[in-house]
């Protein structure tokens, strides 16, 4: 099993996250808090068509997921821990992820 | 009749039962909010995702007029339901000084996450969001605080893991360092409680996270679904 991702396909359109059909799941998580409803269900059709109705419930419930966990996080201003934070130093600089205003909750 | 019974996706049972009793959740009492006002904060939250063309009406926003809130509540829900990307400390302190108690603070923001876990997931497969249920006001909200809750650096109070948070600690996180998204709502515990098992249920247990080999997911290894949450938390803008 692949269990490395190129992190630069998540925020580089042009870039390929490495994982099988890692385009069609970005493009999903993208449509799914956007406001295009035709491109929702578009990226909806693809990913059932390529992954199947399972992949389809599965990626929805870790948008889900992942839709409350930010919130809470962003509201309550919570902090990284310190061993997540090391490991993520290089790509959070080159993403532009310690540009994001919640990153003051731990950065300062 | 079960909750996403229009759709022939194959929603493990567990999921939809947990989410029946998320959606029930929203018009019960809560520790600082009454039924309806927690109706009407749900309400205040779906108004504004409407608005933002982040989801699709079912009608049920008129709802955020069918209790008599603060304004600050509303505009506080409204904030978090857009993801909460503006909210800091300064935020935070100036919602309190207009007259939110930070039981409440907590109350709300775990209530519009927790609500935007049911939308987004409904938008996800296809349907509708579910329609907020009819307020049941059969207790009073207890607006205790938690005493073993403290400062810890975030915006908010909230417990400690064990043994400095206690009882209550061990009952929420366990007898290990709890991370700080598990304790993040803990001011409210039943917030906490919500938040931890739906976590649980829908991603990983602390004990299963580090696994990386291991996928609580059907139909996606592990680095796929952390590719969606990637991309999910890096829309949301959150550095956690």
């Amino acid at each position: 099993m692949n269990l490395k991702i190129n992190l630069a396909g998540i925020f580089v359109p042009t870039e390929d996250s490495g994982l099988a059909y890692g385009e069609e799941l970005l493009d999903f998580a993208t449509a799914i808090l956007g406001n295009d409803l035709s491109a929702l269900n578009s990226t909806r059709r693809v990913l059932v068509e390529s992954m199947g109705e399972d992949a389809l419930v599965s990626a929805a419930i870790t948008a889900a997921v992942f839709s409350l966990v930010d919130r809470a996080a962003n509201g309550i201003g919570i902090n990284v821990e310190p061993m997540i934070l090391e490991p993520s130093r290089d790509f959070r600089e080159e993403f532009g992820i310690n540009q994001f205003p919640s990153a003051a909750n731990t950065l300062g | 009749m079960s909750l996403y019974s229009d759709t022939n996706l194959p929603i493990p049972s567990s999921f939809e039962s947990l989410h029946e009793d998320e959606l029930l959740s929203f018009a019960r009492p809560g520790t600082w909010g009454t039924a309806t006002q927690r109706r009407a904060i749900a309400a205040e939250a779906r108004k504004a995702r409407v608005e933002a063309g982040m989801q699709e009406s079912v009608g049920d926003e008129t709802l955020a007029e069918s209790a008599d809130l603060p304004e600050v509540a509303r505009r506080l829900a409204r904030d978090v339901a857009l993801a909460g990307i503006g909210i800091d400390r300064d935020y935070c302190k100036k919602v309190q000084v207009e007259g939110l108690s930070e039981g409440a603070y907590v109350e709300i923001v775990g209530l519009v996450a927790r609500l935007a876990h049911l939308d987004v997931f409904a938008r996800g497969i296809g349907v509708s969001s579910r329609q907020l249920a009819e307020p049941q006001e059969d207790k009073a909200p207890s607006m205790q605080r938690p005493a073993v809750a403290r400062q810890e650096g975030f915006f908010t109070a909230s417990i400690p893991s064990a043994p400095e948070g206690g009882e209550i600690a061990l009952e929420l996180f366990g007898s290990e360092p709890a991370p700080n998204i598990v304790r993040s709502l803990s001011l409210v515990p039943e917030e906490a409680r919500r938040l931890n098992t739906v976590i649980d249920m829908e991603y990983f247990s602390a004990e299963t996270i580090f696994d990386l080999t291991r996928s609580s997911l059907r139909a996606l290894s592990r680095p796929q679904m952390e590719l969606v949450a990637a991309k999910i938390s890096a829309l949301n803008q959150c550095f956690y």
